[in-house]
């Protein structure tokens, strides 16, 4: 009995020193998000002040200065981006890979390695080819030529993350529906397509995240039209010094998507995962 | 329902040539089974009469009606599959009723449609349930009762029964030939499990390497293998299968190989007269029909055939039978006997074992062909 008891506080002790560490890990890494929010809001005259100022009236002028330089533009910029670039890559890849998981084709591997393999040179190669080509045809410093660049990029990614998912798919499911006199394009609509759903999602959203945050092909082919978040924040550190206030407000505001895209994504990429447990 | 016949049927993937030439009918009303290992063209062939996989070459008939070019919605044929494909989201009745949805069919006529079906397969307790909490036979009820709610002109059974454990196995096996008898269904199977294609079917259709070996009754199957692929594959356990030449030995003809020989009774004698001496013999014996007798000989009389000295090496309890790995005295030659039991033999026993002649299958070493066969 008492070493019933024994055992039990054992356990409790150990479990309160779990929950410590977890917690301490926890505060680590949010540190400097924490930090970041109250920068936002903290006046530029104690925000290096030593020792600390812990206690401060809160401001809004680093709000007020981000709205002033129009980062507002770029934010939705980021947004429309990332949106518009993303959506062409769900239509144009998810037939792609659908194709390629189920049709016998000849050099069928052989294409979709070259189709990986677009991926594998890092994006400074390619940059300097994008950019010569993007002049020639008058794609530099365009919505549209950044969108381009993002959709071809992310598309070979799509591609082959989502084969993978529908060859999870049983393909009785469709030859089922097939002998039920369904057309090919039915059974594509009507039971691929809700089955691929969550896949679907979890990929864009990867492809969504890396557009969202991609700073070089931003900064080297959008130019002054068209900035993106990435890009436009470094254009706070000034002649007159760092406007940190400021960055911590833009800073924040690129940040919370992908944390939330992040906690979705989670939940999806399981789901997918499990989706394809028809078998009983 | 309708008669299915293929005519000289290819199917090439590539190089690989999954179906050759195949000729085969399937009568209305009744059941065949594609019985062969994996990768032996059965399941390509299931694939081309259901429409999902083109032919390369020749045709296929329902009664006179070819099909090859008709896509799989229109040919009215339904299909149960090996995991059931049931579509996860609906419940077993709405399974059933899906077909007659995809169709259009009248509410009041498609409700009264499913009930029949619900009530054929005993599911009235499952209707509302989510297909996939149901169990595995649970849900290939269900994926049957969707195959026949429309009222198909041919049913097609894919590997219906792997997924299951052995009682619902057994249980299933029974429904489905039970349902197939009653309704008079045309029906294909296609299985690896040659003890599903005997219970279910009314002729087995055996294959290898996409080359149709042999077709019959389970019992034409098993008593007169065509060839040695068909021997070694049908019955459990397997037909032992023996080097062997025949010699003529004071005037009668008999079978000899290492360590072994067997009278041949005269028919055989006879078909085989020509070959003696010259032809190499695969000689097969099915476990079930060797003897095997004490060394002291008791009961030998009553078995015509001359005992062959062995020793038991291992015995396997079966229940009602005992399964026996002999060694033959002279150069240990393994052979299984099946025999009633239990025998209370032991491993390293000595035993003579008989193969009577009767019961010898005769297979030429070369072509693999059965040599009692006519053509």
């Amino acid at each position: 009995m008492s070493t019933g008891t024994e055992r039990r506080q054992r356990a409790a002790r150990q479990k309160v020193a779990w929950t410590l560490l977890a917690v301490a890990v926890a505060l680590l890494v949010l540190f400097p998000v924490l930090w970041m929010a109250s920068m936002m809001v903290k006046p530029s005259d104690v925000m290096f002040a030593r020792p600390t100022v812990w206690l401060f009236t809160p401001t809004l002028e680093h709000f007020d200065y981000v709205i002033e330089q129009g980062f507002h533009l770029s934010l939705l910029t980021s947004l429309a981006l990332g949106a518009l670039s993303t959506a062409l890559v769900v239509v144009l890849g998810t037939p792609a890979a659908y194709a390629f998981a189920r049709y016998e084709m000849r050099g069928r591997d052989d294409l979709f390695l070259f189709i990986l393999a677009t991926r594998m040179a890092p994006p400074v190669c390619m940059v300097i080819p994008y950019y010569l080509i993007f002049a020639r045809i008058g794609l530099l410093d365009s919505f549209a030529g950044l969108t381009l660049a993002y959709m071809t990029f992310n598309l070979s990614f799509y591609i082959w993350v989502l084969r993978s998912f529908c060859r999870d798919l049983p393909v009785e499911l469709e030859e089922a529906a097939l002998l039920e006199g369904w057309s090919r394009l039915q059974v594509f609509r009507r039971v691929v397509f809700p089955l691929l759903r969550n896949g679907i999602i979890a990929t864009a959203m990867l492809c969504f995240i890396f557009a969202w945050n991609e700073f070089l092909f931003a900064f080297m082919l959008g130019g002054k039209a068209v900035k993106t978040l990435p890009v436009a924040i470094p254009t706070l550190i000034t002649t007159q010094g760092v406007r940190w206030g400021e960055m911590a407000v833009v800073g924040m505001v690129a940040l919370t998507p992908v944390m939330i895209a992040v906690f979705l994504l989670q939940r999806h990429i399981v789901r997918g995962l499990t989706m394809g447990a028809v078998k009983g | 329902m309708a008669a299915v016949v293929f005519d000289g049927v290819w199917k090439r993937y590539g190089p690989v040539e999954a179906v050759r030439d195949l000729q085969l009918a399937c009568p209305q009303g009744e059941m065949l089974a594609l019985l062969g290992p994996s990768g032996c063209g059965k399941s390509s062939t299931l694939k081309m009469v259901a429409g999902v996989e083109e032919l390369s070459e020749g045709e296929i008939f329902f009664d006179d009606r070819p099909v090859s070019q008709l896509g799989p919605g229109a040919r009215n044929i339904a299909m149960v599959f090996e995991d059931y494909a049931l579509y996860p989201h609906l419940s077993a009745r709405d399974n059933i009723a899906f077909p007659l949805r995809v169709r259009g069919t009248a509410k009041a006529a498609a409700a009264r449609r499913v009930d029949e079906v619900v009530a054929l397969l005993g599911l009235e307790e499952l209707g509302q349930q989510r297909v996939r909490d149901l169990s595995g036979g649970a849900q290939q009820r269900i994926s049957i009762g969707r195959a026949l709610v429309r009222n198909p002109e041919l049913i097609l059974f894919d590997e219906p029964l792997s997924h299951l454990d052995g009682d619902q196995k057994v249980r299933l096996r029974a429904e489905i030939k039970r349902l197939q008898r009653t309704a008079d269904l045309t029906s294909i199977l296609v299985t690896h499990d040659q003890s599903e294609a005997i219970a279910m079917a009314d002729r087995v259709a055996v294959m290898n390497d996409g080359v149709l070996q042999q077709v019959g009754t389970p019992a034409e199957l098993y008593d007169s293998p065509a060839n040695l692929f068909v021997a070694n594959f049908i019955g459990e356990p397997p037909m032992n299968l023996l080097r062997a030449r025949v010699e003529q030995r004071d005037g009668s003809s008999i079978v000899a190989g290492e360590g072994w020989l067997s009278e041949l009774d005269r028919q055989s004698a006879v078909a085989l007269g020509a070959l003696a001496g010259a032809h190499a013999l695969e000689v097969g014996i099915r476990p079930e029909h060797l003897v095997v007798l004490p060394r002291d000989g008791t009961g030998a009389r009553r078995i015509e055939g001359r005992p062959v000295p062995a020793e038991v090496r291992y015995l396997e309890p079966r229940g009602d039978s005992d399964v026996l790995t002999l060694a033959l005295a002279e150069g240990g030659l393994r052979l299984t006997a099946e025999v009633e039991g239990p025998t209370g033999w032991r491993s390293g026993d000595a035993v003579s074992v008989i193969l009577p002649a009767r019961s010898l299958h005769l297979f030429d070493a070369e072509s693999g062909r059965n040599l009692r066969r006519r053509s």
